[in-house]
């Protein structure tokens, strides 16, 4: 017998050797567990949207000073307060 | 129309199990990569059943499974189950103590680097020209050829040493 021959009746022999197919259609009416990845994804960027949102809603205003036409009084100056802040505050008393 | 994946794997699950055994000369091995390929495929059966050829493409997922690395660092882990070692390391001996002449040759077969069985086997197993042997592998088909050619060599030098023992 040539290689050529040999070789192919070696194969079709292991073929032979297959496993039944039972237990592998019996695999496939499984029920499968979803693959986490897509959810983790999805809720990953759920909640880089909200943290974005959220930032954006509570970051402090910068108010301007009031105009000179204002009849509202002016609040006391407080020198050290108005160094610290970046606005001037004119609820405080 | 695309058939159901219930229809096409209750008709295709024996030509592809017995094409994977051939491939990693281990049953157990091909029932693994066989389940695991069709359980890929069940998730994307809306695109893959829609195909000309599903089978083809099952085919090139065993074929790209088994030779991945993942099956690669199995395979150094536990190299061969009982019963694939008695097929390659046994004493080639047929039901009736004969010399059995293909077992040999299975046995030289399955130490052949993986690239090179698979293409011997789409080669003698499936029958497959060079040029579908490239496209199931990803290859170009000159690399094809040098893949059987290396192996034949491989596998005629064995049996001339196994002879001349």
């Amino acid at each position: 017998m040539n290689t050529d021959d040999l070789i192919r009746e070696a194969l079709f022999k292991q073929a032979d050797r297959a496993p039944a197919p039972g237990p592998t259609l019996a695999a496939l009416r499984r029920p499968q567990r979803r693959r986490r990845a897509p959810l983790f994804i999805a809720v990953a960027v759920t909640a880089a949207v909200l943290a974005a949102i959220a930032l954006t809603v509570t970051r402090p205003v910068v108010e301007t000073a009031p105009p000179a036409t204002s009849t509202t009084a002016p609040a006391p100056s407080a020198p050290s307060l108005d160094a610290r802040l970046r606005y001037r505050p004119d609820w405080l008393p | 129309m695309s058939r159901s994946f219930e229809d096409f794997a209750a008709a295709e699950v024996t030509p592809m199990l017995r094409y994977a055994t051939v491939l990693t000369c281990d049953a157990q091995l091909a029932q693994d990569v066989v389940q695991e390929c069709l359980l890929r495929a069940q998730q994307k059966w809306q695109r893959i059943g829609s195909l000309d050829a599903p089978a083809a493409y099952l085919k090139r997922m065993i074929t790209n499974e088994y030779l991945s690395w993942r099956r690669r660092r199995a395979a150094k882990d536990v190299a061969m189950s009982h019963a694939a070692l008695d097929v390659v390391g046994g004493q080639a001996v047929d039901d009736v103590g004969r010399y059995d002449e293909r077992d040999a040759m299975l046995r030289r077969i399955a130490i052949l680097p993986r690239k090179q069985r698979a293409a011997v086997v789409l080669r003698y197993y499936d029958g497959f020209s060079d040029d579908e042997i490239a496209d199931v592998l990803g290859c170009a088909t000159v690399t094809v050829r040098s893949h059987i050619s290396r192996a034949l060599t491989t596998l005629r030098a064995a049996e001339k040493l196994e002879e001349a023992l």
